[in-house]
């Protein structure tokens, strides 16, 4: 297990009583995403996924800036330190 | 008076929000789009005679309440060449080709960037920026200095040298990335998030994707109200293809074009297709390109924010998604400089391009009318060019060494 900071957008931050910056022990993202469901509940695990429990495809998660869907996505292996940024991805361009 | 915007509406579920300075919905992320008071306006073709020579001719379609908060620099009104010799060689009965790369600016740009720009006014924000590929750029940064906001720029570092300078010069304090296009529009929404900065691209995107839509509403009034029946547009994030698509919708919903389909066909480079490659595969997602590798730099995004959305208009309108080689994208620009006097950027090239790979397949037929977009302008991509064309001949200043490289002799006329 790793210590791991998911940086969530504020756009989330209602489901989370505020909480931007989750610190967690996880080895995968998805390892990640699962324990920021259980910290957080429902109300968050709707924002965040499908309801197929896949994650949402108009968010883009990046872990240490790489795309994490270039990574393995959810089985994409995590560090101490590491930084998962959530960010919607409908922009730029 | 009734107010121009009714609401934003996410594309995704519907709901709606006052419009401000929002670009996604709360509830599942979706882009927000303006939605219009249609029932308010009363605008027949005859409602534009007269109006400037700009895309703010549309103003009662664009999203700016008070005409006071326009930042005009004369963007849009371009021409539409109707390109016979081209249309000739390719075996086409009529070609057009729509000429964005006059635009202040020098690209399409100028069309988002005008109405951002304004809508930033508006919104009494006290500063712009974007992430770019080089073209927004310049136009966010020229519109900021007319309206004398502060502007910020997050490039590329292989960003052509003079679309660096370009908007160096209009005052943009601009910081180039060591990294893609992605990595600058990860930072500048990381950005955004901590100190509420407004990036036109992105906190104003429902307004600054509305400049873009004049692309069609010019093209049909340039065609006297009788659009065409199939149009090509260069692919980035897909934004721009989505907004075309959005304006020949628009104008057939207020009864101003007929209700006849336009196809609506996007290209991007093959060293950067990740929307040509989910449309192929009949993806609903788009799977993101990691190192986008091209000529084309102004389309190498690799995470394109618009593709599924750009994939859906492209199927809703009969068209269809091509990607072309860096080769043919040179040829696409010699063969429309050489032959109509028109020289394109790399982005322009891909139109040109396509349109010949769609010719050969068949995807496009040779009775129909096709127009070409054409987003920006040569000279801003010459090393595009550098390793193609001929060298000029060096020759000393005398006229036997001309004739001697011409290969011509001139028979000497003597007086009896």
């Amino acid at each position: 297990m790793s210590t791991v900071t998911i940086v969530l957008p504020s756009i989330l931050s209602k489901a989370t009583g505020g909480q931007r910056y989750i610190r967690v022990s996880a080895s995968t993202l998805g390892d990640t995403l699962d324990q920021i469901k259980s910290l957080y509940g429902e109300t968050l695990s709707k924002k965040l996924f499908e309801p197929t429990g896949e994650p949402k495809q108009l968010l883009s998660f990046y872990i240490n800036g790489r795309n994490a869907r270039l990574l393995g996505f959810l089985e994409a292996k995590l560090d101490d330190g590491d930084e998962i940024v959530v960010i919607p991805s409908v922009s730029g361009g | 008076m009734t107010e121009k915007i009714k609401a934003l509406k996410c594309r995704e579920c519907g709901k709606t929000y006052s419009p401000g300075k929002q670009a996604i919905c709360e509830e599942c992320f979706g882009p927000l789009d303006v939605v219009y008071n249609y029932e308010a306006l009363e605008l027949n073709r005859g409602s534009f005679r007269g109006k400037g020579r700009t895309l703010w001719r549309y103003m009662d379609l664009l999203p700016i309440e008070d005409p006071i908060n326009v930042v005009e620099l004369n963007a849009g009104w371009t021409p539409l060449h109707q390109s016979r010799r081209l249309a000739g060689l390719l075996g086409l009965s009529r070609l057009y080709v729509k000429n964005d790369s006059v635009n202040p600016t020098g690209s399409f740009k100028d069309r988002p960037a005008t109405v951002a720009v304004s809508k930033a006014l508006e919104l009494k924000i006290n500063a712009v920026g974007c992430p770019s590929t080089g073209n927004l750029a310049a136009a966010t940064a020229a519109h900021a200095a007319k309206a004398n906001l502060p502007c910020y720029v997050l490039m590329p570092y292989d960003v052509e040298p003079v679309k660096v300078a370009q908007a160096a010069a209009y005052g943009a304090r601009i910081i180039s990335i060591r990294g893609t296009y992605d990595d600058a529009n990860r930072l500048a929404a990381q950005l955004s998030e901590r100190y509420g900065w407004a990036f036109v691209n992105m906190d104003l995107r429902p307004y600054y994707v509305e400049g873009s839509k004049t692309l069609a509403f010019e093209v049909c009034e340039q065609l006297d109200w009788d659009p065409p029946d199939h149009v090509i547009v260069p692919m980035a994030s897909g934004a721009l293809l989505c907004a075309v698509h959005r304006g020949f919708k628009e104008l057939a919903k207020i009864g101003l074009i007929p209700e006849r389909t336009v196809k609506v066909t996007g290209v991007q480079p093959e060293g950067c297709a990740p929307i040509v490659k989910a449309y192929r595969s009949n993806q609903t997602h788009i799977t993101p390109l990691d190192k986008p590798s091209t000529i084309a730099k102004s389309l190498a995004i690799g995470e394109p924010g618009d593709g599924i959305y750009a994939n859906r208009s492209m199927r809703e309108s009969g068209g269809t998604a091509v990607s072309v080689s860096d080769e043919e994208i040179v040829d696409g620009i010699r063969l429309l400089a050489s032959k109509e006097g028109i020289f394109t950027e790399p982005a322009g090239g891909v139109t040109i391009a396509a349109l010949k790979r769609l010719l050969e397949s068949n995807a496009v037929s040779r009775d129909e009318r096709v127009v070409c977009y054409v987003t920006g302008n040569g000279l801003k991509t010459i090393e595009a060019l550098e390793s193609s064309l001929l060298r000029p001949h060096v020759v000393e200043p005398k006229l036997e060494a001309l004739e001697t490289v011409l290969e011509v002799k001139a028979q000497c006329q003597q007086s009896p």
